[in-house]
């Protein structure tokens, strides 16, 4: 692996081109740790492996961000991607860090969760610095609390679920820790809690904790293995107030967050609260206390909309717009706190409108870029948002076997839903991505709805995503000046062997075609199939055709194939356009036979690339054939 | 949380060919052939791949280890840590942490390694459920006749062809699915997403085509090998070197007019 790096904490000695040294204190050193309004008094009985566990996440969180991932190539497979890490750190109980257990499952859980390779090594501590080092008593220290749970909040709408369902809903007492990043997100946080106190009968705890570093170690920005410093800090206080779980908050498809497209291998898709990772931190933790310790996340079978409308429903309504899920932090104004085009973004934007959020709730304003109006340019914005509802409407339409056979990944969640068995895990998960892409699509369909006018006077920009997302057949130019006959024959009623049955059928174009009566088999239907619906032109000396190439002539008959229109015979399956070929001269003698029709279709033609073509030669006023759907070309005469 | 990172295309002239053929509207088989060329010499450096040879080194066991009386014994010693009587669903999830658990160890995980793992897990899934005739509920019994019908010459065939099919498949669109929905626009190549699925559809079904190949020589040498002293890791892959060299020639030949 060309990617390696040796991390030696706590000022361990050593040198080398690929050591990064790492040093956690209060001012001398490159790292930087704060733990806001938990007192001396609370901390004082914590044990010295809570305070180990809270210096190896820092540690690996901050590694993690000093080495750099190789940007965005594809060279060797993604070889930059993935790092190798050997850890050399300090710690109060060595004995507890190296035995087998933990080694593994820290190496296990890292591993899955960041794609990295870790190897961990840990020595005696010698004159271990107090834990008071690390903490801060700020202005609402909360002497006497006793937290009922404690909850992770990130200031996006999922935690901000989370904490209204503890503290609002169930009226439970809750700590919220919460890390704070960068000053505009802290203030964002420190305001958005502030407002949600307003609403609760007890007012959460609110632990913030800072992670500051030298500006030298901020080199990746991807930070996968962030949630495991989150759940260090929270397990910390968790057992400062005698608890055994924590609660992370986030909608399940995020969580388990199945790749939007096929370059996104690996933790490319974070995992950040991926049911394996919980399932890690939960062991664990629970082999560093030897005792049972919970890391949940209740929302794992919730979609984003479900998450804003349980905020609603609680009457939080109003705090929605306070929250953040933007991860473009560098992008934000005081007016546009969301870009718009990030992944995060996207989702948030879905579920607010799926949920049927105000402009109160959630203003279009704060996103920098519309949803649904807005101009994609190509890159990282339109590959998003493109890949993003192209992935929902093909869930929307997926048989079971499709779904569990082209996202691999999802058997690598089935086996880690406690309490399920693997099928019912399964069900569960296509369950709810098939609501999460109903809700996209009919997101969409609404935008649609309520953009018609602006669509059909062209006022919207031609790579918004209300364009993008029309259907192929109503972007075609068509010949019709009324609206086409009703189909009142379809595919279905023409299946291979059934071709000397002669099912009558009306050719309906325009024009010339207008009217024609043909009795017709599969075959003849597969051509004009083709050429009625195809958008590829060619002229040549005079002569304008629509026309298919045989290469997507030949495409066609494998799907009729695999649809059962059409069988192949013998070799015919190896050779499809040997096939196509003698069905071209088939239909063109059974076509003829219709006065109208005579000289009209060719195959003498080739493109510029060399690449047959089979066509429907036009008259001069005819630009070209087409119609909005193919089962509009046919009408069956009336009996 | 949530956060999904994209990648780009090196500048290279072969990958700017790649991008003027999907413009100038050429054939399925054309960008393909030429994505294969671009990438890296075509998938013939992915024979040397630990991951992949491990992968397929496991969907040549998961079969044979059907055939014992004691399928579930068989898959635990193969790595696969099953429950006593285990559904579909749950012998491909543990396929699955079967290979991860096995990198854990070993190391080498690569882009190429996921691919194939994921191709794997989705192959068992797609004709183990052809087999079953149901998703959700098989029993032990279901799932050992479904595998054990793929040990025989002709039905390894069938696995190991739609294997490569979808390992091509995800291979192609790991390169190119960095560009094209730059292309997706109402006045771009692609004028709607649909158009963009279209083509994804098409080249699924052009891997499936190109993959015949794979079918026509992998069912010999599975019976030959597993007959011969058994198949190794070693063995599986010189198999897949084999197979992908294959591969790409039938790729570079589908491309011609």
């Amino acid at each position: 692996m060309s990617n390696e790096r040796v991390v030696l904490c706590g000022g361990l000695p050593g040198s080398g081109k690929k050591t990064l040294h790492l040093r956690l204190g209060r001012n001398r050193d490159n790292i930087n740790l704060r733990i806001t309004d938990i007192t001396d008094k609370m901390a004082a009985n914590m044990p010295p492996m809570l305070v180990d566990l809270l210096e190896v996440a820092t540690y690996v969180y901050c590694a993690d961000q000093a080495t750099t991932r190789g940007g965005g190539g594809a060279r060797n497979y993604g070889a930059n991607w993935r790092r190798h890490f050997q850890f050399h750190i300090p710690v109060r109980e060595p004995k507890l860090w190296s035995s087998k257990p933990v080694l593994a499952i820290l190496r296990d859980t890292l591993g899955f969760l960041s794609d990295d390779e870790y190897e961990f090594t840990f020595k005696k501590l010698t004159d271990p610095p107090p834990v008071s080092q690390y903490l801060e008593f700020g202005s609402g220290g909360a002497t006497g609390f006793k937290a009922e749970e404690v909850i992770l909040v990130s200031g996006g709408i999922d935690s901000l679920g989370g904490a209204v369902q503890e503290a609002v809903v169930e009226k439970r007492k809750v700590a919220l820790v919460s890390h704070r990043s960068s000053p505009k997100i802290a203030k964002r946080q420190k305001d958005l809690l502030e407002d949600l106190n307003k609403h609760c009968a007890t007012q959460p705890f609110h632990v913030p904790v800072w992670v500051n570093k030298e500006k030298a170690l901020g080199r990746e920005y991807t930070q996968r293995t962030r949630s495991f410093l989150y759940a260090a800090l929270a397990t910390v206080v968790a057992r400062i107030f005698d608890l055994w779980r924590i609660r992370f908050y986030e909608n399940g498809v995020v969580s388990i967050n199945l790749p939007i497209s096929p370059q996104v291998v690996g933790s490319r898709a974070t995992r950040t609260t991926h049911p394996q990772v919980l399932n890690g931190f939960a062991q664990l933790f629970s082999t560093l206390f030897q005792k049972e310790f919970a890391v949940e996340n209740p929302f794992l079978w919730k979609t984003k909309a479900q998450v804003v409308q349980s905020i609603r429903d609680a009457g939080c309504g109003e705090l929605i717009k306070h929250s953040v899920s933007c991860t473009h932090v560098w992008e934000m104004t005081t007016l546009k706190t969301h870009c718009g085009a990030c992944s995060q973004c996207i989702d948030r934007r879905f579920g607010i409108l799926s949920a049927g959020c105000s402009d109160q709730e959630d203003p279009a304003e704060m996103y920098d870029v519309d949803l649904l109006r807005g101009a994609r340019q190509p890159g990282e914005s339109r590959t998003i948002l493109e890949s993003y509802v192209r992935t929902a409407k093909r869930v929307k339409d997926m048989s079971e076997a499709a779904f569990f056979s082209e996202f691999g990944e999802v058997h690598r969640v089935t086996q880690h839903l406690k309490g399920m068995t693997v099928d019912q895990a399964a069900s569960g998960i296509l369950d709810m991505y098939k609501r999460h892409a109903s809700q996209v699509c009919d997101v969409i369909a609404k935008g649609i709805q309520d953009s018609a006018k602006d669509i059909s006077d062209g006022r919207v920009p031609a790579s918004c995503l209300l364009i993008l997302a029309l259907p192929e057949e109503y972007k075609r130019p068509t010949t019709y000046e009324t609206t086409p006959p009703s189909p009142v024959l379809v595919l279905e009623e023409i299946r291979d062997g059934e071709t000397n049955q002669n099912l009558p059928a009306r050719i309906v174009g325009s024009g010339r075609f207008n009217g024609v009566n043909k009795k017709i088999g599969s075959r003849q239907l597969f051509f004009i199939c083709q050429l009625f619906g195809s958008t590829r032109t060619h002229y040549v000396d005079g002569e304008h055709m629509t026309v298919v190439t045989e290469e997507e002539a030949v495409q066609e008959l494998l799907k009729w194939s695999k649809a059962g229109y059409l069988q192949f015979s013998g070799a015919d399956q190896d050779k499809p356009a040997y096939r196509v070929q003698k069905m071209w001269g088939e239909f063109v003698r059974q076509i003829e036979k219709e006065k109208k029709l005579k000289n009209i279709f060719t195959d003498d033609h080739k493109d510029n690339k060399g690449n047959k073509l089979y066509g429907l030669r036009l008259q001069p006023n005819e630009k070209q054939i087409l119609v909005p759907n193919i089962p509009a070309l046919f009408q069956k005469p009336p009996s | 949380m949530g956060h999904i990172r994209l990648g780009t295309l090196p500048r290279t002239r072969k990958w700017i060919e790649v991008l003027d053929l999907i413009v100038g509207s050429a054939g399925t088989p054309e960008v393909a052939a030429a994505t294969m060329e671009a990438s890296q010499g075509g998938l013939i450096e992915a024979a040397k791949d630990p991951a992949l040879a491990h992968t397929v080194w496991l969907l040549t066991q998961v079969p044979l280890a059907a055939r014992s009386e004691d399928f579930v014994s068989g898959l635990r010693k193969l790595g696969l840590e099953v429950s006593n009587s285990p559904s579909l669903l749950e012998v491909v999830g543990a396929f699955t942490g079967a290979v991860d658990a096995h990198l854990r160890r070993s190391g080498g995980r690569t882009d190429l390694g996921e691919m194939a793992q994921l191709a794997a897990a989705e192959t068992l899934t797609a004709l183990g459920r052809l087999q079953t005739e149901s998703l959700f509920g098989t029993t032990t019994a279901d799932v050992q006749r479904a595998f054990k019908s793929f040990s025989t010459t002709k039905q390894f065939s069938s696995l190991a062809r739609e294997f490569f099919a979808r390992l091509t498949k995800r291979y192609l669109t790991y390169f190119l699915s960095r560009k094209l929905s730059n292309y997706v626009s109402g006045d771009g190549h692609f004028t709607s997403i649909d158009k963009h699925a279209e083509f994804n559809e098409a080249l699924d079904l052009h891997c499936r085509q190109a993959t015949r190949i794979i079918g026509e020589f992998s069912g010999g040498w599975f019976s030959k090998t597993n007959f011969e002293g058994g198949i190794t890791q070693d063995k599986a892959a010189g198999f897949v070197h084999i197979a992908l060299k294959k591969l790409r020639e039938e790729f570079a030949r589908g491309a011609r007019p």
